[in-house]
């Protein structure tokens, strides 16, 4: 699965891409197209790598030394095509060697500003050879043409246009035939580096990826996970988006603890406006981020390597497909109840499944539903309002009102029916008076029967 | 040659021509050719796709610009690569247009080449920004296009000079009228309130503009959707800026609405101005006042008094018509006689 995948899901991925600053947008398109871990040893490598950098630009002097690199990497180009042909051959023209020789520039500038601080995630290979053959003229500077110094009859005959001019356009047509020539000799030279050329782009892309990730770690507050295997823990977990609009409302976001175990479907149960999308919300993100090697919005977490994670997040609805929130959402529990069955690993963050449905035939699928997962290799978080009577789950429920102001604290809860505070909260809500005391009565009577 | 001194007082122009074929590219040769060659550094780019060898329209042959050794220019690669002449390479810009990415070089041995450059007007104003700030060129010049299939408005230079010709029209009068009127149009003052426009002006819909410069939009599309906006929404305004064209009838619309109360009507610049001289006049005469946001200094006319079809007006006879109708230096580049 690759990133770009996932960057419209409803779980905010898109909006911690566009919080990243890259130095070149080329960087931004090779994160997009990396492919999502799902190993123990993967996830540990990306953040070792982004340990080194994280620890780097912690300090002063390896804070400036990235900003450098920073300013460097601001001409880097997508130049994967013009490489591709100069592989199989084709001349370079004038633009492409340009590009070729910003590439080297890059490079080995990039190569020299980190020398000093050895750093072992990226590797810049030695292109001095491509930028003394580029710059046989030692100007220093990243331009290009084909340079006088290529073919000592160039600069004869160029001498003779700038002095006597060329009408009849012959001296030009002599020039252009030796410019072709060394292009050819250039593009021949050039063709046995492309192996080097391709490792410096993607390692110039790589630091830039991992320097935004950096910065990215401390501006969103950030923590390195732990690798757990069979649980998932959050301590002090933050959805990083809701956070940044509430803090420009002068509010803050109040962080909550949740703990998930593979094998044992939780429920999550609480009053309307509780925070329990927000939750499963989080906790889609949070996965994401672990996988793709970020920082998670945490104080500290424990997180279990997936190979899945299904995120349905209640309003689901395939227009494209034609299918209705129903169908989508059953499709989609289709395709955990299959896959887990094959014994693959997964994440599933269930927001009210069944909801559009009628209470009663509701209660029934998501209760057979946990019953059917239970025991299975899944991390499962359901969040309801029906009163699921699944065995074997671990159930938590969110605290709620405590005198007129919500608590979003995730408590324990047992196994009897959640609490009904829908009638006090729309009373907070200023709502129709007469109605909701008409609502309390027509309880009563129920609760008589 | 006077208006080579306005050029140089300016720090970016457009050459603009009323029409294809009214020798617009040879008056820009004209220009760069008259630039001192030392101590200036001139930089070429044209308004988007500009510049065929051949015209695709009228099948005549376009003169392609000739760039003297120190020019900076930019085209697209796929013009860069049939150049004839050396030149080094600069930069190379993120954005494509049809023909390629832009690049930007310098002449090192003169030669000729076509110009085809940004075809948005944001992008050709950064353009301008980008060569004076990392290149140090101390004069850009834009080949620019009047036309309605043209996106980029050369309004963002600070001085033009406009190119017409027997093309245009093979009667003096009307010839001269429509160029009168274009000169007119340019010639729009800039507006004198002070818009609060943090950045860029929208560009899309119409806007209320208030007193205090604050800008709200008016729930209208655009301006060809005006013909349903109500009195009481666009009284108290101090002006009501329209992003998009300016039609007859949205010219129309505005008389009614806009003159009695004393409301302005503010464009970007004249580009937006589609509404015929009639009824520009209409509006002006029953007291509307139209100003721009962005203004160019018309430096000067060039006239061409060859058409492609064959037909040659009377040169001198052509440029004091012109010069008596719009008050402007008039010039006929291919007689090219005028002292230096």
């Amino acid at each position: 699965m690759k990133l770009k995948t996932i960057l419209d899901l409803p779980c905010g991925m898109r909006f911690i891409f566009s919080e990243m600053e890259f130095a070149s947008s080329f960087s931004g398109q090779v994160l997009l197209d990396s492919v999502m871990n799902t190993t123990p040893a993967a996830i540990e490598g990306s953040y070792n790598e982004l340990r080194e950098f994280l620890s780097l630009y912690q300090t002063i002097g390896g804070s400036a030394t990235l900003d450098k690199c920073r300013a460097a990497l601001l001409d880097l180009r997508d130049i994967r095509n013009t490489l591709t042909a100069l592989e199989s051959g084709k001349v370079p023209d004038d633009v492409e060697l340009f590009e070729i020789k910003n590439l080297a520039f890059i490079s080995e500038k990039v190569r020299g500003i980190l020398a000093p601080v050895n750093l072992k995630s990226v590797n810049f290979p030695d292109l001095a050879d491509i930028v003394s053959l580029l710059d046989p003229e030692g100007h220093g500077i990243p331009s290009f043409y084909i340079y006088d110094s290529f073919d000592s009859k160039l600069s004869e005959l160029r001498k003779k246009i700038r002095n006597s001019g060329d009408e009849s356009g012959a001296i030009l047509a002599e020039c252009l035939i030796i410019e072709a020539r060394v292009r050819e000799m250039l593009g021949n030279r050039l063709k046995g580096s492309v192996f080097g050329l391709r490792e410096a782009l993607m390692s110039l892309a790589k630091a830039d990826i991992l320097i935004s990730k950096s910065i990215l770690t401390k501006k969103l507050n950030l923590t390195i996970p732990e690798i757990a295997t069979g649980i998932n823990k959050y301590s002090s977990v933050f959805n990083p988006e809701i956070s940044a609009i509430l803090s420009r409302e002068n509010k803050t976001f109040q962080k909550v603890n949740i703990e998930l175990d593979l094998n044992k479907p939780t429920i999550l149960t609480g009053a309307n406006m509780g925070g329990k999308s927000v939750v499963l919300k989080t906790l889609a993100l949070s996965q994401f981020l672990f996988q793709f090697g970020f920082g998670v919005p945490a104080a500290s977490a424990e997180i279990t390597p997936v190979e899945e994670i299904h995120y349905s997040p209640g309003d689901l609805q395939d227009m494209t497909r034609g299918l209705s929130s129903f169908a989508a959402e059953m499709k989609m529990a289709d395709r955990l109840i299959k896959n887990s069955a094959h014994g693959h690993k997964i994440l599933a963050l269930l927001d009210e499944p069944a909801r559009t449905t009628n209470p009663q035939e509701g209660t029934a699928l998501v209760t057979s539903l946990l019953n059917i997962l239970n025991g299975r290799p899944v991390f499962v978080l359901v969040a309801t309002h029906y009163n699921v009577k699944a065995k074997g789950c671990a159930r938590i429920r969110v605290k709620g009102l405590e005198e007129g102001k919500m608590n979003y604290e995730l408590i324990e809860a047992g196994e009897s029916a959640p609490p009904r505070e829908a009638v006090n909260i729309a009373l907070s809500l200023g709502i129709d008076r007469e109605w909701l005391d008409e609502a309390i009565r027509v309880m009563d009577e129920q609760n008589k029967e | 040659m006077p208006f080579i001194q306005e050029i140089l007082g300016c720090k970016s122009i457009s050459v603009v021509g009323l029409e294809k074929n009214t020798g617009k590219t040879e008056c820009l040769n004209y220009i760069l050719r008259r630039l001192p060659s030392s101590g200036l550094t001139v930089a070429v780019s044209s308004a988007g796709t500009d510049g065929e060898r051949v015209d695709m329209v009228t099948g005549t042959s376009k003169p392609e610009i000739f760039l003297r050794e120190g020019i900076l220019f930019s085209t697209s690669e796929k013009y860069y690569r049939e150049r004839r002449l050396t030149s080094e390479i600069l930069s190379v810009s993120r954005k494509g247009t049809s023909t390629g990415r832009i690049v930007t070089a310098r002449v090192l041995t003169g030669g000729k080449i076509l110009l085809s450059g940004h075809p948005a007007t944001e992008d050709l104003k950064k353009w301008i920004e980008d060569v004076s700030v990392s290149h140090g060129a101390d004069l850009s010049i834009i080949d620019g296009a009047l036309s309605r299939l043209s996106i980029a408005s050369p309004a963002v230079t600070e001085g033009m000079v406009l190119a017409t010709g027997a093309a245009l029209s093979a009667s003096m009068d009307t010839l001269v009228r429509k160029t009168a009127y274009t000169a007119s149009l340019i010639a729009i003052p800039a507006t004198e309130i002070r818009i609060d426009k943090r950045g860029d002006m929208p560009s899309k819909g119409l806007w209320r503009v208030e007193n205090d410069g604050t800008m709200n939009a008016l729930e209208h599309e655009s301006s060809l959707t005006a013909g349903s906006i109500l009195p009481e929404e666009v009284k108290g305004a101090e002006a009501i800026y329209a992003s998009g064209a300016v039609t007859d009838r949205f010219l129309n619309q505005m008389q009614t609405l806009l003159v009695k109360e004393g409301i302005q009507l503010i464009v970007r610049d004249f580009t937006r101005i589609f509404a015929s001289q009639g009824h520009f006049n209409s509006f002006i005469r029953s007291g509307g006042v139209i100003k721009v946001v962005n203004r160019s200094k018309l430096i000067a006319i060039c006239a061409n008094p060859v058409s492609p079809e064959g037909f040659i007006l009377d040169s001198s006879k052509l440029c004091g018509l012109l010069g008596d109708a719009t008050g402007l230096p008039v010039y006929d580049i291919m007689k090219s006689d005028y002292e230096a």
